[in-house]
Protein backbone atom coordinates (compact mmCIF):
# COMPACT_ATOMS: atom_id res chain seq x y z
CA UNK A 1 0.00 0.00 0.00
CA UNK A 2 0.93 3.57 -0.51
CA UNK A 3 0.44 6.32 0.84
CA UNK A 4 -2.30 7.35 -0.86
CA UNK A 5 -4.21 4.06 -0.28
CA UNK A 6 -3.61 4.05 3.40
CA UNK A 7 -5.21 7.54 3.37
CA UNK A 8 -8.29 5.98 1.70
CA UNK A 9 -8.19 3.11 4.35
CA UNK A 10 -8.06 5.71 7.49
CA UNK A 11 -11.40 7.13 5.70
CA UNK A 12 -13.35 4.37 5.65
CA UNK A 13 -13.48 5.73 9.56
CA UNK A 14 -16.16 8.17 8.46
CA UNK A 15 -18.02 5.83 6.45
CA UNK A 16 -20.85 4.75 8.00
CA UNK A 17 -20.08 0.70 7.69
CA UNK A 18 -21.66 -1.77 9.29
CA UNK A 19 -20.22 -5.61 10.21
CA UNK A 20 -20.07 -7.54 6.83
CA UNK A 21 -19.99 -4.30 4.67
CA UNK A 22 -16.75 -5.14 2.56
CA UNK A 23 -14.07 -2.04 2.59
CA UNK A 24 -12.33 -0.83 -0.76
CA UNK A 25 -9.52 0.90 -1.97
CA UNK A 26 -9.79 1.87 -5.33
CA UNK A 27 -12.15 0.39 -6.12
CA UNK A 28 -10.75 -3.59 -5.23
CA UNK A 29 -12.43 -5.18 -1.89
CA UNK A 30 -9.39 -5.46 0.71
CA UNK A 31 -11.67 -6.52 3.99
CA UNK A 32 -14.77 -6.91 5.41
CA UNK A 33 -15.89 -4.79 8.85
CA UNK A 34 -16.24 -7.80 11.33
CA UNK A 35 -17.15 -5.24 14.53
CA UNK A 36 -18.27 -1.70 14.77
CA UNK A 37 -17.55 -0.09 18.12
CA UNK A 38 -19.64 2.81 19.71
CA UNK A 39 -18.99 3.51 22.82
CA UNK A 40 -20.15 5.65 25.43
CA UNK A 41 -16.68 7.43 26.02
CA UNK A 42 -17.34 8.36 22.73
CA UNK A 43 -15.18 5.58 20.83
CA UNK A 44 -16.12 4.38 17.65
CA UNK A 45 -13.86 2.21 15.30
CA UNK A 46 -13.72 -0.53 12.79
CA UNK A 47 -12.64 -3.80 12.82
CA UNK A 48 -11.94 -4.70 9.50
CA UNK A 49 -10.66 -8.26 8.32
CA UNK A 50 -9.22 -9.41 5.16
CA UNK A 51 -11.61 -12.15 4.63
CA UNK A 52 -15.35 -12.01 5.33
CA UNK A 53 -16.29 -13.56 8.66
CA UNK A 54 -19.96 -15.72 9.66
CA UNK A 55 -21.83 -13.63 12.04
CA UNK A 56 -21.17 -16.08 14.71
CA UNK A 57 -17.31 -17.52 13.46
CA UNK A 58 -15.90 -20.31 14.78
CA UNK A 59 -12.59 -20.12 16.58
CA UNK A 60 -11.04 -22.05 13.93
CA UNK A 61 -12.56 -19.07 11.50
CA UNK A 62 -10.73 -16.49 13.61
CA UNK A 63 -7.83 -18.09 13.80
CA UNK A 64 -7.85 -18.26 9.94
CA UNK A 65 -7.75 -14.37 9.60
CA UNK A 66 -4.06 -13.50 8.43
CA UNK A 67 -4.41 -9.57 8.83
CA UNK A 68 -6.91 -7.52 10.84
CA UNK A 69 -6.79 -3.03 10.93
CA UNK A 70 -8.22 -1.36 13.49
CA UNK A 71 -9.70 2.06 12.12
CA UNK A 72 -10.46 5.08 14.94
CA UNK A 73 -13.11 7.57 14.19
CA UNK A 74 -11.71 10.95 15.13
CA UNK A 75 -14.83 14.07 16.28
CA UNK A 76 -17.95 13.76 14.78
CA UNK A 77 -18.33 16.89 12.22
CA UNK A 78 -22.10 17.40 12.80
CA UNK A 79 -23.43 18.37 15.85
CA UNK A 80 -24.47 15.39 17.45
CA UNK A 81 -24.22 13.51 21.13
CA UNK A 82 -21.27 11.50 19.72
CA UNK A 83 -19.41 15.05 19.05
CA UNK A 84 -20.94 16.34 22.24
CA UNK A 85 -18.85 13.05 23.54
CA UNK A 86 -15.66 13.74 21.97
CA UNK A 87 -15.24 17.51 22.28
CA UNK A 88 -16.53 18.12 25.74
CA UNK A 89 -15.23 15.15 27.57
CA UNK A 90 -12.03 13.90 25.03
CA UNK A 91 -10.61 16.84 23.06
CA UNK A 92 -11.14 19.75 25.78
CA UNK A 93 -9.89 17.88 28.61
CA UNK A 94 -6.67 16.01 26.50
CA UNK A 95 -6.81 19.88 24.82
CA UNK A 96 -6.16 20.85 28.88
CA UNK A 97 -3.56 18.31 29.18
CA UNK A 98 -1.39 18.78 26.54
CA UNK A 99 -1.22 21.92 26.67
CA UNK A 100 -0.14 22.70 29.95
CA UNK A 101 2.47 20.22 29.24
CA UNK A 102 3.61 22.14 26.58
CA UNK A 103 3.41 25.55 28.85
CA UNK A 104 5.50 23.48 31.18
CA UNK A 105 2.83 23.48 34.15
CA UNK A 106 2.63 19.57 33.22
CA UNK A 107 2.63 18.73 36.71
CA UNK A 108 -0.23 21.16 38.03
CA UNK A 109 -2.97 19.20 35.81
CA UNK A 110 -4.18 15.55 36.05
CA UNK A 111 -1.66 13.17 33.47
CA UNK A 112 -4.56 10.41 33.60
CA UNK A 113 -6.20 9.69 29.97
CA UNK A 114 -9.54 10.02 29.40
CA UNK A 115 -11.86 6.96 29.30
CA UNK A 116 -12.13 7.13 25.43
CA UNK A 117 -8.27 6.59 25.32
CA UNK A 118 -8.46 3.80 28.06
CA UNK A 119 -11.53 2.00 25.67
CA UNK A 120 -9.66 2.22 22.49
CA UNK A 121 -6.73 0.66 23.83
CA UNK A 122 -9.15 -1.77 25.22
CA UNK A 123 -10.49 -2.53 21.62
CA UNK A 124 -6.42 -2.75 20.58
CA UNK A 125 -6.15 -5.49 22.82
CA UNK A 126 -9.75 -7.43 22.17
CA UNK A 127 -8.63 -7.35 18.56
CA UNK A 128 -5.09 -8.81 19.12
CA UNK A 129 -6.99 -11.43 21.41
CA UNK A 130 -9.79 -11.89 18.92
CA UNK A 131 -8.05 -13.11 16.16
CA UNK A 132 -4.63 -14.56 17.19
CA UNK A 133 -2.96 -15.44 14.00
CA UNK A 134 -3.34 -12.09 12.62
CA UNK A 135 -0.95 -9.09 11.71
CA UNK A 136 -2.70 -6.08 12.90
CA UNK A 137 -2.88 -2.45 11.56
CA UNK A 138 -4.09 0.76 13.01
CA UNK A 139 -5.31 3.97 11.30
CA UNK A 140 -6.66 6.87 12.82
CA UNK A 141 -7.30 10.29 12.48
CA UNK A 142 -7.58 13.47 14.75
CA UNK A 143 -9.14 12.35 17.64
CA UNK A 144 -8.73 8.75 16.48
CA UNK A 145 -5.34 9.21 16.05
CA UNK A 146 -4.61 10.01 19.55
CA UNK A 147 -6.97 6.80 20.16
CA UNK A 148 -4.45 5.33 18.33
CA UNK A 149 -1.47 6.79 19.81
CA UNK A 150 -2.87 5.95 22.86
CA UNK A 151 -3.93 2.33 22.24
CA UNK A 152 -0.12 0.90 20.63
CA UNK A 153 1.58 1.94 23.33
CA UNK A 154 -0.34 0.42 25.60
CA UNK A 155 0.42 -2.91 23.65
CA UNK A 156 2.47 -5.71 25.98
CA UNK A 157 5.53 -6.60 24.17
CA UNK A 158 4.28 -9.93 22.58
CA UNK A 159 1.14 -8.02 21.39
CA UNK A 160 3.43 -5.14 19.58
CA UNK A 161 5.03 -7.44 17.55
CA UNK A 162 1.81 -8.76 15.80
CA UNK A 163 1.54 -4.70 15.18
CA UNK A 164 2.74 -4.38 11.53
CA UNK A 165 2.12 -0.71 10.93
CA UNK A 166 -0.01 2.25 12.71
CA UNK A 167 -1.02 5.24 10.36
CA UNK A 168 -2.14 8.08 12.62
CA UNK A 169 -3.27 11.64 10.93
CA UNK A 170 -3.10 15.04 12.34
CA UNK A 171 -3.60 13.91 15.98
CA UNK A 172 -2.15 16.40 19.16
CA UNK A 173 0.90 15.20 20.43
CA UNK A 174 -0.52 12.58 23.62
CA UNK A 175 3.30 11.52 24.23
CA UNK A 176 3.29 13.59 27.81
CA UNK A 177 0.79 12.08 29.30
CA UNK A 178 1.46 8.67 28.79
CA UNK A 179 3.67 6.75 32.17
CA UNK A 180 6.90 5.72 31.67
CA UNK A 181 6.10 2.22 30.28
CA UNK A 182 3.86 3.37 27.66
CA UNK A 183 6.64 6.17 26.94
CA UNK A 184 9.50 3.45 26.79
CA UNK A 185 6.45 1.76 24.35
CA UNK A 186 6.44 4.53 22.34
CA UNK A 187 10.42 4.75 21.72
CA UNK A 188 10.63 1.33 20.85
CA UNK A 189 7.81 1.33 18.46
CA UNK A 190 9.57 4.41 16.98
CA UNK A 191 13.12 2.96 16.30
CA UNK A 192 11.61 -0.32 15.00
CA UNK A 193 9.52 2.57 12.24
CA UNK A 194 5.74 0.49 12.80
CA UNK A 195 4.55 3.91 13.24
CA UNK A 196 3.96 6.98 11.64
CA UNK A 197 2.12 9.82 13.04
CA UNK A 198 1.42 12.72 10.49
CA UNK A 199 1.55 16.16 11.02
CA UNK A 200 -0.27 18.51 9.17
CA UNK A 201 2.23 21.92 9.39
CA UNK A 202 -0.69 24.01 8.25
CA UNK A 203 -2.57 22.78 11.56
CA UNK A 204 -1.86 25.67 14.18
CA UNK A 205 -3.07 23.38 16.85
CA UNK A 206 -1.85 20.07 16.01
CA UNK A 207 1.56 21.71 15.40
CA UNK A 208 1.31 23.34 18.78
CA UNK A 209 1.78 20.31 20.60
CA UNK A 210 4.85 19.05 18.94
CA UNK A 211 6.49 22.27 19.45
CA UNK A 212 10.29 22.14 19.40
CA UNK A 213 9.32 20.01 16.23
CA UNK A 214 11.99 17.34 15.32
CA UNK A 215 13.50 17.81 19.29
CA UNK A 216 9.86 16.82 21.08
CA UNK A 217 9.42 13.00 21.40
CA UNK A 218 6.22 11.36 19.39
CA UNK A 219 3.85 8.18 19.39
CA UNK A 220 4.94 7.41 16.20
CA UNK A 221 8.24 8.69 13.54
CA UNK A 222 7.21 12.00 12.64
CA UNK A 223 5.95 13.10 9.32
CA UNK A 224 5.20 16.79 8.99
CA UNK A 225 3.08 17.08 5.51
CA UNK A 226 2.25 20.04 3.11
CA UNK A 227 -1.32 19.95 3.00
CA UNK A 228 -3.89 21.84 0.87
CA UNK A 229 -5.93 23.22 3.20
CA UNK A 230 -5.92 25.89 5.76
CA UNK A 231 -6.98 24.66 9.23
CA UNK A 232 -9.13 27.85 9.78
CA UNK A 233 -12.63 26.91 11.24
CA UNK A 234 -13.87 30.26 9.69
CA UNK A 235 -11.99 29.96 6.51
CA UNK A 236 -13.09 26.45 5.76
CA UNK A 237 -12.27 25.18 2.15
CA UNK A 238 -14.66 22.56 0.48
CA UNK A 239 -12.13 20.28 -0.84
CA UNK A 240 -8.10 19.74 0.59
CA UNK A 241 -6.86 17.34 2.58
CA UNK A 242 -3.29 15.76 1.57
CA UNK A 243 -1.37 16.28 -1.28
CA UNK A 244 0.55 12.73 -3.05
CA UNK A 245 3.29 12.69 -6.05
CA UNK A 246 2.22 10.99 -8.94
CA UNK A 247 3.58 7.40 -7.02
CA UNK A 248 0.97 7.97 -4.63
CA UNK A 249 3.34 9.35 -1.75
CA UNK A 250 2.41 11.90 0.68
CA UNK A 251 3.66 15.33 -0.15
CA UNK A 252 6.66 15.53 3.19
CA UNK A 253 7.91 19.16 3.66
CA UNK A 254 11.54 18.92 2.13
CA UNK A 255 12.63 19.55 4.92
CA UNK A 256 12.21 16.25 6.24
CA UNK A 257 11.64 14.14 3.46
CA UNK A 258 14.87 12.08 3.09
CA UNK A 259 14.26 10.77 7.73
CA UNK A 260 10.80 10.10 6.14
CA UNK A 261 12.02 8.04 2.89
CA UNK A 262 14.75 6.34 5.64
CA UNK A 263 12.70 5.45 7.76
CA UNK A 264 9.43 3.84 5.26
CA UNK A 265 12.09 1.95 3.43
CA UNK A 266 13.50 0.64 7.06
CA UNK A 267 10.42 0.02 7.68
CA UNK A 268 9.83 -2.42 4.46
CA UNK A 269 13.66 -3.42 5.10
CA UNK A 270 12.46 -5.19 7.87
CA UNK A 271 9.46 -6.63 7.06
CA UNK A 272 11.17 -8.14 4.37
CA UNK A 273 13.78 -9.42 6.86
CA UNK A 274 10.94 -11.09 8.92
CA UNK A 275 9.33 -12.90 5.93
CA UNK A 276 13.03 -14.16 5.20
CA UNK A 277 13.12 -15.32 8.40
CA UNK A 278 10.00 -17.21 8.10
CA UNK A 279 10.83 -18.30 4.95
CA UNK A 280 13.82 -19.80 6.15
CA UNK A 281 12.15 -21.81 8.72
CA UNK A 282 9.63 -23.58 6.95
CA UNK A 283 10.40 -25.84 4.52
CA UNK A 284 14.42 -26.74 5.16
CA UNK A 285 15.56 -22.99 4.53
CA UNK A 286 15.17 -20.85 1.31
CA UNK A 287 14.91 -21.79 -2.28
CA UNK A 288 16.93 -19.85 -4.52
CA UNK A 289 13.64 -18.61 -6.12
CA UNK A 290 12.76 -17.57 -2.78
CA UNK A 291 16.01 -16.06 -2.56
CA UNK A 292 16.00 -14.07 -5.40
CA UNK A 293 12.50 -12.95 -4.49
CA UNK A 294 13.65 -11.24 -1.05
CA UNK A 295 15.95 -9.62 -3.18
CA UNK A 296 14.41 -8.09 -5.42
CA UNK A 297 12.02 -7.11 -2.63
CA UNK A 298 14.63 -5.42 -0.55
CA UNK A 299 16.29 -3.56 -3.95
CA UNK A 300 12.50 -2.05 -4.76
CA UNK A 301 12.29 -0.70 -1.00
CA UNK A 302 15.34 0.81 -1.61
CA UNK A 303 15.34 2.52 -4.91
CA UNK A 304 11.64 3.74 -3.84
CA UNK A 305 13.16 5.65 -1.03
CA UNK A 306 15.27 7.08 -3.42
CA UNK A 307 12.50 8.29 -5.65
CA UNK A 308 10.57 9.77 -2.77
CA UNK A 309 13.77 11.97 -2.13
CA UNK A 310 13.91 12.86 -5.54
CA UNK A 311 10.28 13.33 -6.20
CA UNK A 312 10.24 15.50 -3.10
CA UNK A 313 12.85 17.69 -4.04
CA UNK A 314 11.89 17.91 -7.62
CA UNK A 315 9.07 19.30 -6.63
CA UNK A 316 10.46 22.14 -4.72
CA UNK A 317 12.76 22.45 -7.35
CA UNK A 318 10.20 23.23 -10.06
CA UNK A 319 8.31 25.94 -7.72
CA UNK A 320 11.85 27.61 -7.33
CA UNK A 321 12.10 27.64 -10.78
CA UNK A 322 8.65 28.79 -11.99
CA UNK A 323 9.28 31.68 -9.83
CA UNK A 324 12.92 32.38 -11.12
CA UNK A 325 11.43 32.04 -14.72
CA UNK A 326 8.85 34.59 -13.78
CA UNK A 327 10.94 36.83 -12.13
CA UNK A 328 13.51 36.64 -15.34
CA UNK A 329 10.53 37.65 -17.55
CA UNK A 330 9.58 40.46 -15.91
CA UNK A 331 13.26 41.38 -15.39
CA UNK A 332 12.78 41.64 -19.20
CA UNK A 333 9.89 43.44 -19.20
CA UNK A 334 11.12 46.02 -16.94
CA UNK A 335 13.96 46.65 -18.61
CA UNK A 336 12.18 47.33 -21.83
CA UNK A 337 9.86 49.22 -20.22
CA UNK A 338 12.73 51.59 -18.55
CA UNK A 339 14.40 51.82 -22.16
CA UNK A 340 11.01 52.91 -23.83
CA UNK A 341 10.77 56.01 -21.13
CA UNK A 342 14.69 56.49 -21.39
CA UNK A 343 14.77 56.75 -25.00
CA UNK A 344 11.44 58.19 -25.79
CA UNK A 345 12.54 59.69 -29.03
CA UNK A 346 14.27 56.86 -30.55
CA UNK A 347 12.11 53.28 -32.21
CA UNK A 348 11.74 50.53 -30.17
CA UNK A 349 14.34 48.89 -32.40
CA UNK A 350 17.01 51.58 -31.56
CA UNK A 351 16.59 51.10 -28.10
CA UNK A 352 16.71 47.73 -28.54
CA UNK A 353 19.70 48.06 -29.68
CA UNK A 354 21.34 50.57 -27.32
CA UNK A 355 20.72 47.93 -24.30
CA UNK A 356 22.41 45.06 -26.58
CA UNK A 357 25.53 47.22 -26.89
CA UNK A 358 25.21 47.42 -23.22
CA UNK A 359 25.17 43.48 -22.69
CA UNK A 360 21.30 43.35 -21.98
CA UNK A 361 19.75 41.37 -24.79
CA UNK A 362 16.14 39.33 -24.34
CA UNK A 363 18.67 36.69 -24.75
CA UNK A 364 21.00 36.92 -21.88
CA UNK A 365 18.26 38.19 -19.69
CA UNK A 366 15.38 35.85 -20.02
CA UNK A 367 16.56 32.77 -22.35
CA UNK A 368 19.30 31.78 -21.25
CA UNK A 369 17.99 31.79 -18.03
CA UNK A 370 14.62 30.00 -18.65
CA UNK A 371 16.49 27.42 -20.51
CA UNK A 372 19.13 26.26 -17.43
CA UNK A 373 15.91 26.24 -15.22
CA UNK A 374 14.44 23.85 -17.45
CA UNK A 375 17.52 21.96 -18.30
CA UNK A 376 17.86 21.36 -14.69
CA UNK A 377 14.77 20.33 -14.40
CA UNK A 378 13.98 17.80 -17.27
CA UNK A 379 17.39 16.13 -16.29
CA UNK A 380 15.89 15.58 -12.57
CA UNK A 381 12.51 14.68 -13.49
CA UNK A 382 14.64 12.22 -16.17
CA UNK A 383 16.38 10.65 -12.95
CA UNK A 384 12.63 10.69 -10.91
CA UNK A 385 11.43 8.53 -14.11
CA UNK A 386 14.40 6.63 -14.40
CA UNK A 387 13.66 5.52 -10.98
CA UNK A 388 9.82 5.03 -11.73
CA UNK A 389 10.91 2.56 -14.51
CA UNK A 390 13.09 0.55 -12.18
CA UNK A 391 10.39 -0.16 -9.31
CA UNK A 392 8.09 -1.03 -12.02
CA UNK A 393 10.45 -3.94 -13.74
CA UNK A 394 11.01 -4.58 -10.33
CA UNK A 395 7.32 -4.77 -9.48
CA UNK A 396 6.50 -6.74 -12.36
CA UNK A 397 9.20 -9.18 -11.76
CA UNK A 398 7.69 -10.03 -8.56
CA UNK A 399 4.26 -9.89 -9.42
CA UNK A 400 4.93 -12.90 -12.06
CA UNK A 401 7.06 -15.14 -9.77
CA UNK A 402 4.36 -14.72 -7.03
CA UNK A 403 1.35 -15.22 -9.62
CA UNK A 404 1.26 -18.71 -9.58
CA UNK A 405 1.91 -19.07 -5.70
CA UNK A 406 -1.50 -17.49 -3.87
CA UNK A 407 0.28 -18.56 -0.84
CA UNK A 408 3.55 -16.78 -1.49
CA UNK A 409 1.30 -13.72 -3.01
CA UNK A 410 -0.86 -13.30 0.40
CA UNK A 411 2.75 -12.85 2.30
CA UNK A 412 3.69 -10.00 0.32
CA UNK A 413 0.60 -7.79 -0.07
CA UNK A 414 1.47 -5.26 1.68
CA UNK A 415 4.43 -5.00 1.02
CA UNK A 416 3.86 -4.02 -2.80
CA UNK B 1 -29.34 65.48 29.55
CA UNK B 2 -30.83 61.81 31.50
CA UNK B 3 -27.71 59.51 32.94
CA UNK B 4 -27.96 56.23 31.64
CA UNK B 5 -28.04 53.73 34.70
CA UNK B 6 -25.15 51.43 34.81
CA UNK B 7 -28.40 48.30 34.45
CA UNK B 8 -28.86 49.85 31.21
CA UNK B 9 -25.18 50.09 30.17
CA UNK B 10 -25.24 46.18 31.03
CA UNK B 11 -28.23 45.47 28.84
CA UNK B 12 -26.82 47.76 25.56
CA UNK B 13 -23.75 45.98 25.99
CA UNK B 14 -25.62 42.21 26.65
CA UNK B 15 -27.85 43.11 23.73
CA UNK B 16 -24.82 43.89 21.04
CA UNK B 17 -23.14 41.02 22.52
CA UNK B 18 -26.17 38.70 21.48
CA UNK B 19 -26.09 40.35 18.06
CA UNK B 20 -22.85 39.96 17.71
CA UNK B 21 -22.61 36.52 18.81
CA UNK B 22 -25.77 35.24 16.79
CA UNK B 23 -25.34 37.32 13.79
CA UNK B 24 -21.84 35.30 13.58
CA UNK B 25 -24.15 31.80 13.80
CA UNK B 26 -26.70 33.50 11.42
CA UNK B 27 -23.17 33.63 9.43
CA UNK B 28 -22.08 30.60 10.04
CA UNK B 29 -25.13 28.81 9.41
CA UNK B 30 -25.99 30.10 5.81
CA UNK B 31 -22.39 28.91 5.07
CA UNK B 32 -22.92 25.61 6.06
CA UNK B 33 -26.14 25.74 3.83
CA UNK B 34 -24.31 26.88 1.31
CA UNK B 35 -21.81 24.29 1.31
CA UNK B 36 -24.38 21.74 1.99
CA UNK B 37 -26.45 22.04 -0.76
CA UNK B 38 -23.21 22.80 -3.03
CA UNK B 39 -21.91 18.85 -1.70
CA UNK B 40 -25.31 17.39 -2.98
CA UNK B 41 -24.92 18.98 -5.97
CA UNK B 42 -21.80 17.51 -6.56
CA UNK B 43 -22.91 13.79 -5.24
CA UNK B 44 -25.93 13.93 -7.67
CA UNK B 45 -23.69 15.01 -10.37
CA UNK B 46 -23.60 13.24 -13.96
CA UNK B 47 -19.72 12.84 -13.65
CA UNK B 48 -20.13 12.11 -9.98
CA UNK B 49 -22.47 9.11 -10.87
CA UNK B 50 -20.46 7.63 -14.05
CA UNK B 51 -17.54 7.19 -11.36
CA UNK B 52 -19.46 5.42 -8.84
CA UNK B 53 -20.74 3.07 -11.60
CA UNK B 54 -17.36 2.02 -12.78
CA UNK B 55 -15.74 1.64 -9.49
CA UNK B 56 -18.75 -0.16 -8.49
CA UNK B 57 -18.77 -2.06 -11.98
CA UNK B 58 -15.20 -3.68 -10.38
CA UNK B 59 -17.39 -5.57 -8.06
CA UNK B 60 -20.07 -6.31 -10.47
CA UNK B 61 -19.22 -9.61 -12.20
CA UNK B 62 -22.42 -10.47 -13.50
CA UNK B 63 -23.22 -6.81 -14.76
CA UNK B 64 -26.23 -6.34 -12.04
CA UNK B 65 -26.36 -2.80 -11.45
CA UNK B 66 -28.24 -0.54 -13.68
CA UNK B 67 -28.82 2.67 -12.23
CA UNK B 68 -27.76 4.11 -8.67
CA UNK B 69 -29.58 6.98 -6.74
CA UNK B 70 -27.77 8.62 -4.14
CA UNK B 71 -29.29 9.36 -0.32
CA UNK B 72 -29.10 13.47 0.01
CA UNK B 73 -29.74 12.99 3.85
CA UNK B 74 -26.52 11.00 3.90
CA UNK B 75 -23.82 13.52 1.70
CA UNK B 76 -21.23 14.78 4.53
CA UNK B 77 -17.48 16.07 4.23
CA UNK B 78 -15.47 14.04 5.32
CA UNK B 79 -12.46 15.37 7.98
CA UNK B 80 -9.73 13.92 6.08
CA UNK B 81 -11.09 15.88 2.66
CA UNK B 82 -13.66 14.86 -0.20
CA UNK B 83 -17.20 14.20 0.61
CA UNK B 84 -18.88 10.72 1.82
CA UNK B 85 -22.19 9.42 0.94
CA UNK B 86 -24.41 6.83 0.64
CA UNK B 87 -26.79 5.49 -2.33
CA UNK B 88 -28.90 2.29 -3.43
CA UNK B 89 -28.76 0.98 -7.30
CA UNK B 90 -31.39 -0.27 -9.46
CA UNK B 91 -34.14 1.37 -7.11
CA UNK B 92 -34.06 -0.91 -4.35
CA UNK B 93 -33.23 0.93 -0.65
CA UNK B 94 -32.31 -2.67 0.54
CA UNK B 95 -29.13 -2.52 -2.00
CA UNK B 96 -26.93 0.20 -0.21
CA UNK B 97 -23.65 1.09 -1.09
CA UNK B 98 -20.80 3.46 0.14
CA UNK B 99 -19.37 6.04 -2.17
CA UNK B 100 -17.13 9.36 -1.71
CA UNK B 101 -15.48 12.25 -4.02
CA UNK B 102 -12.07 13.99 -3.63
CA UNK B 103 -10.48 17.06 -6.04
CA UNK B 104 -7.67 16.30 -7.46
CA UNK B 105 -6.72 19.34 -9.77
CA UNK B 106 -9.75 19.95 -11.50
CA UNK B 107 -10.96 16.86 -11.18
CA UNK B 108 -13.04 14.31 -9.32
CA UNK B 109 -12.05 11.29 -8.08
CA UNK B 110 -13.56 8.29 -6.58
CA UNK B 111 -13.08 7.49 -3.15
CA UNK B 112 -14.08 4.89 -0.68
CA UNK B 113 -16.54 3.28 -3.20
CA UNK B 114 -17.93 -0.03 -1.85
CA UNK B 115 -21.37 -2.21 -2.45
CA UNK B 116 -22.94 -2.55 1.88
CA UNK B 117 -22.94 -6.25 2.66
CA UNK B 118 -26.50 -6.58 1.48
CA UNK B 119 -25.52 -5.34 -2.45
CA UNK B 120 -22.67 -7.41 -2.07
CA UNK B 121 -24.77 -10.49 -1.83
CA UNK B 122 -26.78 -9.64 -4.21
CA UNK B 123 -23.75 -9.14 -6.80
CA UNK B 124 -22.95 -13.05 -6.13
CA UNK B 125 -19.47 -12.02 -4.65
CA UNK B 126 -20.08 -14.06 -1.60
CA UNK B 127 -20.23 -17.15 -3.57
CA UNK B 128 -17.50 -19.93 -3.62
CA UNK B 129 -16.23 -18.15 0.13
CA UNK B 130 -14.41 -20.72 2.41
CA UNK B 131 -15.90 -18.50 5.07
CA UNK B 132 -19.52 -18.76 4.62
Amino acid sequence: MNDKERVEMANWEYSDLEAGDPVTISGKIVGYVVHKVDDITGQQAYIVSDSPLPSNPTEDQLSAVKQVSVLYRGSSAELSLDALADWGMNDLLMANRISANMFGQGDKVSHKPTPQLIASARTLHNTMSTFPKASVFVYGQSLGSMDGQYAITDLSPKEQKRLIGAYLYEGPNIFPILTQEQQANARALNKLNKAFNYIDTKDVVTMGSYSKLTLAESVGNKVFIDSKWIKDPVKQHMWGGYQYDKSGNIIVKTKYVSDYAKQVTQAELSRIEDLRKKMSKSGGGLSSSEKLLLDAMEARSVVKGMQLIVDTELDDLKKKYSNAITEAENLWRDTKQQAAIIGQHISSSEQLSALSRGGATEHNIKTQQVNYYQDSITEIKGISDDYGTLVGQITAAIESQVSTDAELAHEIEGLL
Amino acid sequence: MKKIPVWGWAILILVVIGGVIGGTIYMQEQKNEQMQNEIMKVANSKEVEDIILSELSENDPHHKIKKLKILDETVHRSPMGGILFEGFVNDDESLKFNAGVNKEGNKYVGTNIAPKANLYKFLGLNEGSANE
